[in-house]
C-alpha cells in the first residue's frame, strides 16, 4: 500500500514538474513563436488577418490595441496585439504589430475598444480577422 | 503670447485652423531695440512631406519661438516628430527656446526647453535617424516613432495604459509625451494652456510594483499630476 502511495506521488510530483516546465517553457518562447511569423511574413502579406490567427495555434491574443501612435487621431493605420493579462501590458510587453493594407477609419476600432475594454474577444477575431495585412512586426 | 503682435499672428494663424488642409506656422523673434517681430505666416506643416513648421520658419538667427497649427483630425498636443524637429531648429538657432502648438479645437500646448544641456544630451545619445524618417536636411518627416524602438515603446506603454484608466486619447497622448520628456530627462518640459489663458506644465509619475507574489512581471502605473518630478 505504502509502495503504491508512494509511486503515485512520485507521479504526482513529476507531472506537476513537467506541466510547470511547460508554463515557464510556453512564456520563455512566446518572443521566438511570434518571431517565425515575422520571419515568415510573406506568407501573410496581402493576406487577412484571419490566415495569420489560424496559423497561430500555439497562442491567442489577448488584447488589440489600434489607438494611433502618429499625428492623425482619425485613422488606424496598425494594431497591437498582446498575449498577457492587459495589467502586465505596459511594461516590456511583447508586441505583434500589424500594419493593414487600407486605413481603417478609427471610429470603428475605437467602437470594439470601448465596447470589450481592450479585449481580444470573437467580435474583434472577426473584425481584424477580415483586413489584409501589410507588414508584420514583432518586438518587446 | 501675451505680446500684441504675437497675439496677432496666432490669430492670423489659426483663423481658419477648422477647415485648414495643411498646418501653418510663424516664428518670433526680439530685434535689436527688444521689441517682438514675428515672421509671416507659412504654409506647410509636419503632415507635409515637404518639410515642418519648425524647420520653414526659422529665418531670424534671433528666433526665440515657434508655433504651429494643429488641423482638424491631428492630436492636440505636439507630436513625437514634433519635438525632435524642435531641437533641430535650436541646434541651428540655439535662442529658440518656445514652441507652441495650437489645435483646431482650441486648446493650445507649448513646449520648452529648460536646460539646454541635457536637452543636447538626449538629442545626441537618441540620433533622430534611429525614430524617424527624415528628409534630405535631417528633419523627421514621420510623426510617431520608429515601431520597437526604445521612445516608441515607452511612449506607447503611457499611452495605452492611460487610455485603460478612460483618459480620453489627446489627454493620454498629452501624457505620454510628457512622461517621455521627463523619463528620459530631456530637458524639455509640455505645458498646457488652461482657461485663463495660462501654460500650466504637465507631470507624469510613474510607478512600478509587483504584480503578484508568483510573477515577476512588474505592473506600471501612470499618473499626470501637477507636481514637478524633473530629475
Amino acid at each position: 500500500m505504502n509502495l503504491i502511495n508512494m509511486k503515485t506521488l512520485y507521479k504526482i510530483i513529476t507531472t506537476l514538474s513537467l506541466l510547470g516546465f511547460t508554463n515557464i517553457y510556453a512564456q520563455v518562447d512566446t518572443l521566438n513563436y511570434l518571431k517565425q511569423f515575422e520571419v515568415n511574413k510573406v506568407s501573410y502579406i496581402g493576406q487577412p488577418f484571419s490566415k495569420l490567427l489560424k496559423d497561430m495555434a500555439q497562442i491567442y491574443p489577448k488584447t488589440a490595441w489600434s489607438v494611433p501612435l502618429t499625428g492623425k487621431k482619425t485613422i488606424t493605420t496598425n494594431t497591437r496585439f498582446y498575449f498577457c493579462a492587459k495589467e502586465l501590458s505596459f511594461h516590456n510587453v511583447i508586441t505583434l504589430w500589424i500594419e493593414w493594407q487600407n486605413i481603417i477609419p478609427r471610429d470603428q476600432t475605437k467602437y470594439y475598444e470601448q465596447k470589450n475594454d481592450f479585449y481580444f474577444t470573437n467580435e474583434e477575431r472577426n473584425f481584424y480577422g477580415s483586413k489584409i495585412i501589410k507588414d508584420i512586426k514583432v518586438f518587446r | 503670447m501675451n505680446n500684441i503682435k504675437i497675439k496677432n499672428a496666432k490669430s492670423q494663424l489659426t483663423a481658419s485652423i477648422t477647415t485648414d488642409t495643411n498646418e501653418k506656422s510663424f516664428s518670433f523673434w526680439k530685434d535689436e531695440n527688444g521689441v517682438y517681430q514675428v515672421s509671416s505666416i507659412a504654409d506647410g506643416g509636419i503632415t507635409n512631406s515637404g518639410g515642418n513648421s519648425t524647420q520653414m520658419t526659422i529665418t531670424n538667427p534671433h528666433t526665440e519661438g515657434v508655433a504651429h497649427t494643429h488641423i482638424t483630425g491631428d492630436y492636440n498636443c505636439f507630436s513625437n516628430g514634433d519635438i525632435f524637429n524642435f531641437q533641430k531648429g535650436n541646434a541651428a538657432r540655439p535662442s529658440l527656446i518656445y514652441s507652441f502648438a495650437f489645435a483646431s479645437d482650441g486648446s493650445a500646448y507649448m513646449l520648452t526647453i529648460v536646460d539646454q544641456a541635457k536637452f543636447k544630451t538626449f538629442m545626441d545619445n537618441h540620433p533622430i535617424t534611429n525614430y524617424f524618417t527624415i528628409n534630405s536636411q535631417g528633419y523627421a518627416i514621420s510623426a510617431g516613432f520608429k515601431e520597437g524602438t526604445d521612445l516608441y515603446n515607452e511612449f506607447k506603454s503611457a499611452m495605452e495604459q492611460f487610455l485603460s484608466q478612460g483618459v480620453s486619447e489627446d489627454d493620454a497622448f498629452a501624457g505620454a509625451t510628457a512622461h517621455v520628456l521627463i523619463k528620459y530627462d530631456t530637458g524639455a518640459a509640455l505645458s498646457q494652456q488652461d482657461s485663463n489663458g495660462n501654460f500650466n506644465s504637465i507631470f507624469v509619475n510613474e510607478s512600478i510594483s509587483p504584480s503578484s507574489t508568483v510573477q515577476s512581471v512588474p505592473i506600471k502605473t501612470y499618473t499626470r499630476t501637477s507636481e514637478c518630478n524633473f530629475q
